[in-house]
């Protein structure tokens, strides 16, 4: 081990993605005396504000296809309809095992793509959707404006700040490789093909969570577009209640852009795998609620029961049974922890010193999509009831199995709440449970999945974001938080998107007492300054934006100056006069209309 | 890897903003010819002329006109688009100067930077060019005499107004038709076109007009060597 244990505590200074928009009076100098043709260009696609509900089409389904198609005049990126070359191909790159059919599809390229397109579907009263690996694909998106993000690439490491800012776009493994270059490593998902930014805006649950606490602990910045259009920093400093609905709400508050996460220095663990033939299931799920109870939080550990193929990956009989083991400290010590589970004699052990690059291994996650039922419950205990349950549904001698069940060691740093706080909820859970098996009949949850699901509600303290599985009941979804989160949460929804424009996935209702009169809540500036914005695209002088937004000349000098000084305009400052190159292009210009 | 944040986003390049300014005496046409050569609806402020107002600003000559311009008025022609949203991109603005004048204060702002001006002249009312003139020669701004044929009719030759408004040879006068779009164009070309033949003249100011006879309005004929 190359590094100390523990959680890293560094908390630099928070850094924002995008400098903040605050309405300051005016420090540039000598705006009184710009001349009314003055150009002033809008640096950032800023769209246009959210119309109000009386002027919408209804739904937004009578829209033809040549109108979707104007959504290519906004975004850089490259744009779909369904049937169109490329939309299935698209759709079908994705880890998502759900066919989406959304009316038009976006390849998002940076966040003034993601504005674009929002502002797009909201003027035409459509839902948002937004899928980068598609890891998280709940249900199918069937109407709407789908975000691909894949395209957004961003990915800067900052070994001295130990952050790493990384766009909607990349996958952990990329993350991994970045960041091992300086020595450092990202907390990330078993799984490391997985997003980053999905993966952390649910919190996320890593092989090292139990010594570092969940992924959105540490996320130090945000970038997210929110319903209005518009591209927002959250942190600690910018936008406090949106950073801390982000860090856990998912996706409902907007189409986050980038994260800048922490990273750790750590180049090496103990990690791995015990693999158990079928017969072993009893012996290792009894001892594993009085193994784990006396870990320390260097240790996070999981065991499943998979009837997956149904032939044992130990090659005994079904179902695999896997312990995965990573500790972070010295490898004799991990011996010493893992010795009671090594001795109910595994048919395979690749438990190891192992560089940071290789986590993946550890819970060796299938990397191809499967069209599967989902479900996923926290609890407070391991009681023995709750492992008979288990056994008897997908032991080796359970007549009809579940295809797969996974039982997390909770705890340790993830009790812990950050600073500053989020809205990750589980953290009073010991254990998660998931369950994965095929659909059901009806296409719902599989009879015998239910009734699992029944045994082990009464115990449950819940459920996390990132494994809820296949549930989109809202009561359902409601259990993924704290009743006093989940309350701020929706409240905080109804500011910044009262009209619900992210309602796929998890959704969050916005809740309905809190629905502002205006979206005055977010830190916009005076609406006179978003018109400004939306005039000065791509450019127009002071006179034509004073005209168009009905202010004194002075006013948008004022405004125009605020602007600029906190990056969102540019303004093109006439110098003496035309040159001669000008007046002689200008000359050319006029005679070829005359 | 592309830049994630909007601020950071490459600016692009610097769009130059021309500027002519539209002079003339009130009611002489500066509205319409802004209209007419504009590539945008012209945006104008304009009110109803009031009781009030009608002592204030002379119409004895102009009976037809029924409003005016309290504000700037002005239009825009993109005389390059570019190649992409900013690229190139060579917008040249009309500003309309306000008539009356008691709006004079805006003046000093309308020409700073100004490529040149237009002087609208109506040749019914000769006279009320004189203030606007005295204000440009003021300035070293270039500017062409444009005299709007009102219904496309031209009494007096180019020759005759020049000698009334005491011009120097060689400041322009044109005719021009302010509702026709190439004729406002054109008069636009042979401002800037002067406006270049200026810059390009190593000797810079042209000889001053006679100023005595404009701060004389009563004054109308001939314009006499100083």
């Amino acid at each position: 081990m190359s590094t100390p244990p523990g959680p890293e505590s560094r908390d630099g200074p928070p850094r924002a993605l995008v400098r903040p928009y605050t309405l300051t009076g005016g420090r540039t100098a000598a705006a009184d005396s710009w001349p009314p043709e003055t150009v002033v260009s809008a640096t950032a696609r800023v769209p246009s504000p959210r119309t109000p509900a009386p002027s919408r089409p209804a739904d937004g389904r009578d829209l033809p296809d040549g109108d979707l198609r104007r959504l290519a005049d906004h975004v850089r990126g490259p744009v779909w309809l369904p049937g169109d070359p490329g939309f299935a191909e698209e759709i079908a790159s994705s880890y998502s095992s759900v066919a989406h059919r959304p009316r038009v599809l976006v390849g998002a390229r940076d966040p003034g793509d993601v504005a674009a397109a929002v502002s797009f579907a909201v003027e035409r009263g459509l839902p948002v959707a937004v899928q980068a690996t598609g890891h998280g694909a709940v249900r199918p998106v069937d109407d709407g404006v789908m975000l691909s993000t894949r395209r957004m690439r961003t990915l800067r490491v900052d070994p001295d700040a130990r952050t790493a800012t990384v766009g909607a776009g990349v996958v952990w493994s990329e993350v991994i490789a970045a960041a091992a270059r300086h020595g450092l490593a990202p907390l990330c998902g078993s799984a490391p093909a997985v997003g980053v930014v999905g993966y952390t805006l649910g919190g996320g649950i890593s092989p090292l969570a139990r010594t570092f606490g969940f992924t959105a602990d540490h996320v130090v910045a945000a970038e997210v577009v929110t319903a209005d259009g518009h591209v927002r920093p959250a942190d600690e400093a910018h936008e406090p209640e949106l950073f801390w609905g982000l860090r856990g709400g998912k996706g409902n508050l907007g189409v986050v852009t980038a994260l800048v996460v922490r990273l750790f220095p750590i180049t090496s663990l103990v990690g791995g795998g015990l693999f158990f033939d079928g017969d072993a299931a009893d012996a290792v799920l009894r001892a594993y609620p009085g193994w784990t109870a006396g870990l320390s939080e260097a240790t996070t550990t999981s065991v499943s029961l998979s009837h997956l193929g149904r032939r044992n990956r130990a090659g005994g009989r079904s179902p695999t049974v896997h312990l995965r083991f990573a500790h972070v400290g010295p490898p004799e010590a991990a011996a010493e922890i893992l010795a009671p589970m090594r001795a109910l004699v595994p048919a395979l052990d690749t438990v190891g010193e192992l560089p940071f690059e290789a986590i993946g291994t550890i819970h060796d996650d299938p990397t191809e999509p499967a069209d599967v039922w989902k479900r996923g419950l926290l609890l407070g205990d391991l009681p023995p009831g709750v492992v008979e349950t288990v056994l008897r549904t997908a032991g080796p001698d359970a007549t009809d199995p579940v295809a797969g069940i996974e039982i997390r060691h909770l705890g340790g740093a993830m009790a812990r709440r950050p600073q500053p706080d989020n809205a990750v909820g589980g953290r009073d859970a010991r254990y998660g449970v998931f369950i994965v098996d095929a659909h059901g009949a009806d296409g719902g949850a599989p009879e015998r999945g239910r009734r699992l699901v029944e045994a082990l509600e009464p115990h449950s303290t819940g459920a996390t974001v990132n494994f809820l599985g296949t549930v989109t009941d809202s009561d359902v979804v409601a259990t993924a938080w704290t009743r006093e989160d989940y309350r701020r949460l929706r409240a905080l929804k109804a500011r910044v998107d009262p009209d619900e424009v992210f309602r796929f996935g998890y959704a969050v209702p916005a809740l309905a007492d809190d629905r502002p009169d205006d979206d005055a809540g977010l830190d916009t500036g005076p609406p006179e300054a978003r018109a400004i914005l939306e005039a000065a695209r791509p450019w127009r002088s002071l006179a034509e934006i004073a005209a168009g937004t009905r202010l004194p000349l002075g006013v948008v000098r004022v405004l125009v100056t605020d602007l600029a000084d906190a990056g969102h305009v540019r303004v093109h400052r006439p110098g003496a006069g035309a040159d001669t190159d000008q007046l002689e292009r200008a000359l050319r210009g006029l005679q070829r209309r005359i | 890897m592309d830049s994630s944040a909007g601020s950071e986003t490459a600016p692009g390049p610097t769009v130059t903003a021309l500027k002519v300014v539209v002079a003339g005496a009130f009611g002489v046409g500066k509205t319409t010819f802004v209209g007419s050569a504009s590539d945008i609806t012209p945006l104008r402020t304009e009110e109803v002329m009031t009781a009030a107002s009608v002592g204030v600003d002379d119409l004895s000559a102009t009976p037809d006109k029924r409003s005016t311009t309290v504000a700037m008025d002005f239009g825009r022609l993109d005389l390059d688009p570019g190649d992409t949203d900013t690229a190139g991109a060579l917008p040249l603005y009309l500003f309309g100067t306000p008539g009356q004048y008691r709006f004079w204060f805006m003046w000093d702002e309308l020409v700073r930077g100004a490529v040149g001006a237009v002087v609208l002249v109506d040749t019914r009312r000769l006279l009320d060019s004189f203030p606007v003139l005295d204000y440009l020669d003021r300035t070293d701004l270039p500017i062409v005499v444009a005299i709007n044929g009102f219904d496309g009719e031209f009494p007096h030759g180019v020759d005759a107004v020049r000698e009334a408004l005491a011009l120097p040879t060689t400041t322009p006068v044109v005719t021009c038709d302010a509702r026709d779009r190439a004729s406002a164009t054109g008069t636009l070309a042979s401002l800037v076109g002067h406006a270049l033949t200026v810059r390009g003249g190593a000797t810079g100011r042209e000889p001053q007009r006679v100023a005595s006879y404009r701060r004389d309005p009563q004054t109308t004929t001939g314009g006499a060597a100083r």
